[in-house]
């Protein structure tokens, strides 16, 4: 009856939001997997049972190598199933480490935004998609980087040879700081941003706090109504992360936080952190007692209303509402009907 | 000014510079371990060591590991020198082999094979540079498929012109090698049907499985191959480990394996990285093959886990903990002690099942775990027993084993006695985990009380050679300086064990004179002098400190030892000491160590012999002293080597005093008693109100009743009762003396 209840409020506060506006929400979900073990075919079903109709896959990542330059790793061997996904628009990401910006010179970017295009086209034809695919086009290019005041201008550089080397629309991802303090962290020459409303503070200095998203800390970069140059689409947490409190660990954070580590953990005094009661294996991470870890992961509650502070905050005719990220272990935490709401908060 | 130290975050001495920087030890440094795997293990299994690291040791291909270079040499009736197949092979170009008809492997395989194979091994490395992936933007892909397709196709000509089936087989590998490489998976399979399928003799059979197992779509079979191929293809074990997949149901696997060999290989992949309990799997396959590969450095790998698990915390008291300042001890140890005693048993059961059921394993390998295990078990008896009767055959091993003994028979023993020990191997060489042997038979000694011979064994910690840095963790919930771990045992002496403590051990010591284990302790006699005088100091006993500092010479305080000259060179009992960080006039005058604690006996002595304001001025002397010996003064270093801003709460004996100046605030309030002067009074109770300050700082930790107060900084003022008593009590200059420290000197020239 609760549950009922709850359901029935949220439907109403859609509702009640939908009747004052008439935003057009694109549902998305961000595939950053790489590796061979990723279960495709579970998440893409479950791409499909929200209607989601973006998907931002990331296609590799780009680091730097003393001998080699700038080279692309964490290749995607993400494989779309005609059967889940023939609808789906597909968004290339590519991450670039901030060390990247700061090592290559002007030639060097040139041959670097030529090489990132020249690989999102290749995985793109050959890759991705099934050999029967119909559609194998793409509209977008997204990019991701932590840039700094110190390496600003290369990455600005760097987006815009990207565009005009792909003739795409090109997005970045923007964390909350840049986005609030626009002047001083200047605006990308980019076509629209994607807006992370995660990863708030940092883990290692707030032990106390969930460092992926605390509303208290989100209200405080968007306290103003001033609209950001381009276009904003949202992104939302939907992963865990735990971190290792242990000198001999073997593994620091994990995300993808294993359903039965509650069973073997006792909460300590300490918001968030636990203790590890038994010797345990989950999955292929091996949990020692005595050891403590700090779980976080973002509540439903806390979900929807950070959702329906961004939706205030951001006023558009149309939006893309963003996952993150389309893993089955993590989206099982989350009722179905709460994160459809998450989405159509912004209607 | 260079002696005003408080705005310094910290000071290091020139003796533990490299302890002091930004390095924290962490994960694989932190772990502690006797027992090192790569001395079973010819390292073809380096990788996959139990390490903090994703990777503990990269795989380095030599001729001793190399099938490929055992499958030439043999090829030559092992004509010539391993090593020299291992080089022709791996590293001479095309030309060079063309050119070498004098080279002794050429001539060899020209002699006794023919000119077939010297062409093969030209074709082989005319287009070994296709055979990579270096290709990191795949810009070339065309090109290079186009190449390798070229290639390929020769080296299929070639296998299907030669009936030599060696010959056939080498080309065949190679043409598959290309198609792996252009990712043609039609290609690789039927070169492989053709050619290799139920084909293992020589390593190129193997290495064209590994390739084939990439295109293998059924995930079972998959990891059934893998784990038939992973024992026996040493280069190849990351690549395979990549193409296992541990999330897939091992009974289904299982069912694929045919024989109990093939059983215990699935079994064995399973726990490649397991970084807990693996026990009962390895009984399964003791139980299935007694001969398996892998079962020897998987025996090693469940040892190093339990050294880390319980030697780790026992020895190092490095402990699964980041401890935040609020974390509650007494939970965390209890849990702590509760695992190190479940670990102990399971190590029990380890030793159990190695020492009656596993007889038939490697018996070095045997009897160094049952070593270790009778060590955590606490049994040492069993594990002298067991290394006596064992002859190990490497060099390496031989001397691990009379370190072993040692550190058996000193644990075994009730009171064990240095002399009962032949330390010249133990110390004198360099070998693996010196610094572990030193600090573990250090740790029997002084768990025994004999810190002089811990003193002694502790002095060649971390000694040239030995520069892997070896540290341990602090043990008693708070810490020497700003570290919670120790690099260097003057460090964790001077912290952790009190001045009479230090002071009989080191007379102990002086009988060791001209010993291997002495002579780096008795080199830096002096500093420890000069330790044992400050701890009698920060005990209060001033009279033992300056009785220790007269045995040392004058020129000690102005030698390298320390930072004497740079951060003691102020003048302590100097009235006008209020004047922040800038030097003052009273600092013409300087001391050594020595000689500030002469002068300030001296200074108490003679005030009790005064009276009135006499005697106050005095005592005002000794309290200005006692003020600039806490952190907050300008001779510090008369308590402590170094200090930080940022970590107060150490565990020295004066840690309250030189934190919140408890001896200044007597010594300013005895001089307020003996005063008459009332402008004098007040400047007692001003300096010791300076203190109180001081105090409540430090112990509010900036905790204040919000309610009643607007600021911190006023909580901080109104609290003061010195303060409260100068404003109740001397109304006529508590403004100016509350607010002008300038005025001081005059207040002080109140007495003349």
């Amino acid at each position: 009856m609760k549950t009922l209840l709850k359901y029935f409020l949220l439907l109403s506060l859609v509702l009640l939001i939908t009747s004052c506006s008439k935003t057009k929400v694109t549902r998305g979900f961000y595939a950053w997997q790489s590796g061979s073990n990723v279960v495709d075919t579970i998440n893409q079903k479950i791409f499909q049972s929200f209607n989601a109709e973006r998907l931002y896959l990331k296609m590799f990542e780009v680091t730097y190598d003393e001998t080699e330059g700038a080279i692309p790793i964490s290749k995607t061997n993400f494989k779309l199933r005609n059967q889940f996904m023939s609808n789906a628009e597909i968004v290339p990401c590519v991450f670039i480490e901030n060390e990247v910006l700061s090592k290559l010179s002007a030639i060097q970017l040139n041959e670097l935004a030529d090489n990132i295009v020249f690989l999102i086209d290749k995985y793109i034809d050959e890759r991705v998609f099934e050999p029967s695919a119909k559609n194998r086009d793409y509209k977008e290019i997204q990019l991701d980087c932590d840039w700094s005041k110190g390496n600003q201008e290369s990455y600005f550089q760097l987006i815009k040879l990207v565009k005009e080397k792909s003739q795409k629309t090109v997005s970045c991802t923007m964390r909350l700081y840049p986005y609030k303090y626009r002047e001083q962290m200047g605006t990308p020459p980019v076509d629209r941003i994607m807006l992370l409303c995660y990863n708030l503070l940092n883990p290692s200095k707030n032990t106390d706090k969930n460092s992926i998203l605390e509303i208290e800390e989100l209200k405080k970069y968007i306290d103003f109504d001033t609209p950001y140059p381009v276009p904003v689409d949202v992104a939302f947490p939907t992963y865990s992360s735990g971190y290792r409190f242990d000198q001999q660990r073997f593994e620091g954070v994990f995300h993808a936080v294993p359903e039965d580590l509650e069973r073997i953990t006792l909460s300590t005094e300490k918001h968030l952190h636990y203790v590890v009661t038994k010797d345990t294996t989950l999955g292929n991470l091996f949990f020692k007692k005595g050891e403590n870890i700090k779980i976080e992961r973002v509540s439903e509650a806390v979900l929807i209303e950070a959702a329906k502070l961004l939706a205030n905050h951001i006023d558009q005719s149309e939006i893309n509402v963003v996952l993150y990220h389309l893993d089955h272990e993590e989206l099982k935490q989350y009722n179905h009907e709460v994160l459809d709401s998450v989405f159509d908060i912004f209607k | 000014m260079k002696y005003w130290i408080a705005f310094l975050i910290f000071l290091s001495s020139s003796t533990l510079a490299t302890a002091c920087g930004p390095w924290y030890p962490y994960g694989e440094e932190t772990r502690f371990s006797l027992l090192y795997p790569g001395w079973f293990d010819n390292g073809g299994l380096s990788e996959f060591y139990y390490s903090a690291d994703v990777t503990a040791e990269y795989y380095e291909i030599s001729s001793e590991n190399d099938k490929n270079t055992l499958d030439w040499w043999n090829l030559i009736d092992q004509a010539v020198d391993k090593e020299l197949v291992f080089h022709t092979i791996y590293s001479l170009s095309s030309k060079e082999v063309i050119d070498g008809e004098n080279q002794p492997m050429i001539k060899a395989l020209l002699d006794k094979k023919g000119k077939p194979y010297i062409d093969y091994l030209v074709f082989a490395k005319s287009y070994s540079h296709l055979n990579n992936s270096g290709n990191y933007w795949e810009r070339n892909d065309k090109q290079e498929d186009s190449l390798r397709n070229v290639a390929a196709q020769i080296a299929v000509k070639n296998a299907n012109n030669t009936t030599d089936e060696w010959l056939k087989r080498r080309y065949a590998f190679l043409a598959l090698r290309f198609h792996f490489y252009s990712n043609n998976k039609a290609k690789v399979i039927e070169l492989y049907d053709r050619y290799f399928d139920g084909k293992s003799e020589w390593a190129i059979d193997r290495w064209a499985e590994y390739h084939r197992l990439h295109f293998k779509e059924d995930s079972y079979q998959r990891n059934y191959r893998v784990a038939q191929l992973f024992s026996s293809v040493h280069s190849k074990r990351n690549g395979l480990w990549n193409l296992y997949n541990t999330k897939i149901n091992q009974e289904r696997v299982l069912d694929l394996a045919a024989t109990n060999h093939e059983k215990a290989n699935v079994h064995a992949m399973y726990i490649l990285r397991e970084t807990g309990k693996t026990l009962n799997e390895l009984k399964t396959i003791y139980q299935l093959d007694p001969s398996n590969e892998l079962l020897s450095f998987y025996v090693i790998r469940e040892v190093n886990k339990l050294e880390n698990w319980v030697l780790g915390p026992e020895i190092t008291a490095y402990q699964p903990v980041i401890r935040d300042y609020d974390y509650d001890y007494n939970i965390n140890d209890k849990i702590m002690k509760e695992r190190i005693e479940e670990d102990r048993l399971y190590a029990k059961e380890f030793l159990d099942w190695l020492s009656v059921t596993a007889i038939n394993m490697n018996s070095e390998v045997r009897s160094a775990s049952i070593a270790i295990l009778s060590l955590i078990v606490k049994d040492p008896k069993n594990g002298i027993k067991q290394l006596e009767k064992e002859t190990f055959s490497s060099v390496e091993l031989k001397n691990w084993k009379s370190n072993m003994l040692t550190l058996l028979k000193a644990r075994d023993s009730k009171s064990p006695k240095l002399e009962s020990y032949d330390l010249e191997s133990f110390l004198k060489t360099d070998y693996r985990n010196k610094n572990a042997f030193i600090f573990a038979l250090g740790r029997e000694f002084e768990f025994n009380g004999d810190l002089s011979a811990a003193i002694m064994l502790y002095s060649h910690l971390n000694d040239k050679g030995n520069y892997d840095s070896f540290t341990w963790h602090e043990s008693n919930g708070r810490t020497a300086y700003n570290l919670d771990f120790y690099y260097d045992s003057f460090d964790y002496f001077d912290a952790n064990y009190s001045a009479s403590e230090i002071e009989n051990s080191w007379k102990k010591i002086e009988n060791h004179k001209d010993s291997l284990l002495s002579e780096l302790v008795l080199k830096d006699k002096l500093n420890w002098l000069d330790m044992i005088g400050t701890k009698y100091l920060r005990e209060e006993n001033l009279e033992k400190s300056i009785a220790v500092w007269e045995i040392i010479p004058n020129e000690y305080w102005f030698s390298e030892a320390r930072n004497y000259d740079d951060y003691l060179q102020a003048n302590p009992f100097y009235a006008n000491f209020y004047s922040g960080h800038e030097e003052t006039v009273g600092d013409t005058v300087s001391f050594t160590k020595l000689e500030i604690a002469q002068e300030l006996q001296s200074r108490i002595k003679q005030s009790k012999r005064l009276k009135g304001d006499a005697k106050a001025k005095v005592l005002f002397g000794i309290a200005n002293c006692y003020f600039n010996m806490t952190q907050h003064g300008n001779s510090w270093m008369m308590k402590r080597y170094y200090w930080s801003i940022n970590f107060e709460n150490t565990i020295y004996a004066d840690d309250l005093d030189y934190n919140t100046c408890i001896n200044a605030k007597k010594y300013y309030l005895l001089a307020k008693e003996a005063a008459k002067s009332k402008d004098f009074q007040a400047l007692t109770l001003r300096m010791a109100g300076r203190c109180e300050s001081i105090r409540i700082k430090f112990e509010s930790n900036r905790n204040f009743d919000r309610d009643k107060y607007d600021s911190y900084a006023d909580f901080v003022y109104y609290s003061n009762k010195y303060y409260n008593q100068i404003k109740a009590n001397y109304p006529d200059v508590q403004e100016e003396l509350l607010t002008n420290c300038l005025s001081f000197e005059r207040y002080y020239q109140s007495i003349k």
